[in-house]
């Protein structure tokens, strides 16, 4: 199965990870400024990890639906339906974002 | 016991237009069913009904006595090819191939006159003709019994529409096929039954002179 989505896997991904990096920065923009316990960098990690599963995804999934709407058609040939896809897509990002976690501990 | 794919009581309204009223349509491996109509008449809103991507209040859909609300999430049921190219452009031939080659030996696919000079080149660098002759080739390939054609010989040339309907032909012995196209000459010469969509009704035809009293034709046509 997890095969059959990765071309719509590496899309999103790719998309994600630029929408996060200008969504990172904006955030960093806007709160590096004030006053926190923690350190810039765990802050921009932190930032960066909580894009890439919310607005960055969000983003990306709307993006590839306004431009690429066909090419869903591939997949509902394999038998699987646009909310399964982005489901397993956003469970993919799960484990991309997993060596983020791991940084984010020793920062 | 034969398969069997029935569709009955569709009806579709966009807006305050109603466009499909009461389709009821069968088909069984053999049948190559011709569906034509003017622009606009619900070709392809119907076809993506049946297969289960567009959302309708009233539709009935089995296949094999099983009633399917969705029919394309059910394997080897039922295979849509839509108007417009749905391969990602990013991909190789080869590699659209690998992942829709689970049904099929991927080697003997590609050894033909057309994919065996086009196996390394990316779909957005296809030709319209040869990106069309793979998308049939794929769905025609796949083990789903039913396979919708919706405007299979748009804008390709001559000899690509010779090449896809020769493969029609060929897998219809095995699989039933629905196909729609607006040059409704190559939808007579491989069709075995014939319907026009008319004022939102599905209307069986036999004759030529069928679609010219019906006006889906001018006269001086044939």
């Amino acid at each position: 199965m997890t095969r059959l989505l990765m071309p719509y896997n590496k899309t999103i991904l790719k998309l994600n990870i630029i929408f996060s990096i200008v969504l990172t920065f904006l955030s960093s923009l806007l709160f590096l400024s004030k006053k926190s316990s923690h350190s810039p960098i765990f802050l921009i990690i932190a930032f960066y990890i909580f894009w890439i599963m919310t607005g960055g995804f969000f983003l990306s999934a709307y993006y590839f639906e306004i431009t690429r709407e066909n090419e869903y058609y591939f997949y509902y040939n394999l038998g699987i339906s646009k909310v399964k896809l982005i489901l397993l897509t956003y469970s993919l990002h799960l484990i991309f974002i997993l060596p983020l976690l791991f940084v984010l501990q020793y920062v | 016991m034969s398969d069997h794919l029935e569709v009955d009581s569709i009806r579709k309204s966009f807006g305050d237009k109603q466009v499909l009223t009461d389709i009821a349509l069968s088909c069984q491996p053999g049948d190559i069913i011709g569906l034509l109509g003017r622009n606009g008449t619900g070709k392809s809103t119907l076809m993506k009904i049946i297969f289960g991507t567009l959302f309708t209040d009233y539709k009935f859909i089995r296949i094999n006595d099983k009633i399917l609300n969705q029919p394309f999430k059910s394997k080897s049921k039922i295979s849509y090819l839509p108007q417009d190219d749905f391969l990602p452009k990013n991909l190789t031939v080869n590699k659209v191939v690998e992942i829709y080659s689970y049904d099929f030996d991927q080697k003997g696919f590609l050894e033909d006159e057309v994919l065996s000079k086009v196996t390394g080149t990316k779909i957005g660098n296809l030709s319209g003709g040869e990106s069309r002759y793979l998308e049939v080739k794929l769905l025609l390939n796949l083990d789903s019994i039913f396979v919708l054609l919706d405007e299979p010989f748009n804008g390709i040339s001559p000899l690509h529409v010779e090449l896809i309907k020769s493969m029609i032909l060929k897998e219809a012995s095995q699989k039933g096929i629905i196909l729609t196209d607006h040059d409704y000459r190559n939808v007579l010469d491989v069709a075995n039954k014939f319907y026009l969509l008319f004022d939102g009704g599905l209307r069986p035809f036999k004759t030529k002179q069928d679609l010219i009293d019906w006006g889906y034709v001018p006269e001086r046509q044939f």
